[in-house]
């Protein structure tokens, strides 16, 4: 039970419902989110006002989702910036994927070049006699 | 037969502007109407639609498959649209206009029902004009578009919980606006 209420967004679950506290919970019930508590489904079920909400919500949603189907034809073709390469679509993720592994390859090269020269160093301070 | 989509995005991962720019022209109608949903300027949405295109462009090699090319261009759309309205909130006016909807082909039959759905849509198309950004955005997407609330939070980069919270909230506001304008 307490799923259910914590389900349909109140603390407890209410012993008598009433027409606002139903209606409250109502869009939720309706857009399928939530699970209305028995009192409260009972209660709407008889209560006329609440069955007129319920019917304004169902219209509402309904409305809203037919929107849905309706396209606005766009006021010239969206494309045309696509068409310069160079300014606006030239960050293509292959090209971007060359110049990536190009940044890799010089860090790495760069990497293996101060380890080298370390290695070099330490090779010469070994060699050298240890107390001066 | 259309182009196949498929066909088209797999070209596109691989660089064919051409194959890109078909996949544009497809969708942009769907792109652009969306935008002009979320931002409620048919100017602005025309800067959304063409951002959105280009950031699809060099997001494309991410695109995994894992939903429609259409949804992810659509969560595209309503990340940019979040991001240029949110800039634009002090420079521009809001137009109202552009969410009005006209009457739809399947309404001529009853001129009754037709006339009332009608009114109903320009109620609905004006109160949600008055909600507030985050709540429009949500309830766009949640009931004209259907998407879950994990992928409105994905989208838009909030809770899943804000997404309903906003929802809920939302509902409430366009229940009060639409009592005062019957």
């Amino acid at each position: 039970m307490s799923r259910l209420v914590n389900r349909a967004g109140l603390d407890r679950v209410p012993r008598i419902a009433t027409c606002g506290l139903t209606r409250l919970v109502l869009h939720g019930a309706e857009s399928g989110g939530i699970d209305l508590p028995p009192v409260m489904e009972r209660h709407r079920r008889g209560c006329l006002t609440c069955q007129v909400a319920t019917a304004r919500q169902r219209r509402m949603l309904a409305e809203l989702g037919a929107m849905r189907t309706q396209v606005e034809p766009v006021p010239y073709d969206m494309t045309a910036g696509l068409e310069y390469p160079a300014e606006v679509g030239g960050d293509h993720p292959s090209a971007r994927r060359s110049s990536t592994s190009r940044r890799t390859a010089t860090a790495v090269a760069s990497a293996v070049s101060i380890a080298a020269i370390g290695v070099v160093v330490l090779a010469r301070r070994m060699r050298s006699p240890s107390i001066r | 037969m259309g182009p196949d989509v498929n066909e088209l995005v797999d070209r596109s991962r691989d660089g064919d502007r051409e194959a890109f720019g078909e996949l544009a022209r497809l969708h942009q109608h769907e792109v652009y109407t969306l935008a002009v949903r979320l931002v409620g300027d048919r100017t602005l949405a025309a800067d959304v639609t063409q951002e959105a295109l280009i950031r699809a462009w060099r997001a494309i090699g991410r695109f995994r498959g894992d939903s429609s090319f259409s949804t992810w261009l659509y969560r595209i759309t309503a990340n940019v649209a979040w991001t240029l309205k949110g800039r634009a909130a002090r420079q521009r006016t809001y137009q109202l206009d552009a969410m009005i909807v006209q009457p739809q082909a399947s309404d001529r039959g009853n001129p009754e029902v037709a006339g009332e759905r009608t009114e109903l849509r320009a109620r609905l198309g004006a109160a949600l004009a008055e909600l507030a950004r985050s709540q429009r955005t949500v309830v766009i997407l949640k009931d004209v578009y259907g998407w879950s609330h994990k992928e409105i939070s994905e989208a838009l980069s909030i809770s899943v919980t804000a997404s309903k919270v906003r929802l809920h909230r939302a509902h409430l506001r366009l229940r009060e606006l639409l009592k005062e304008s019957s």
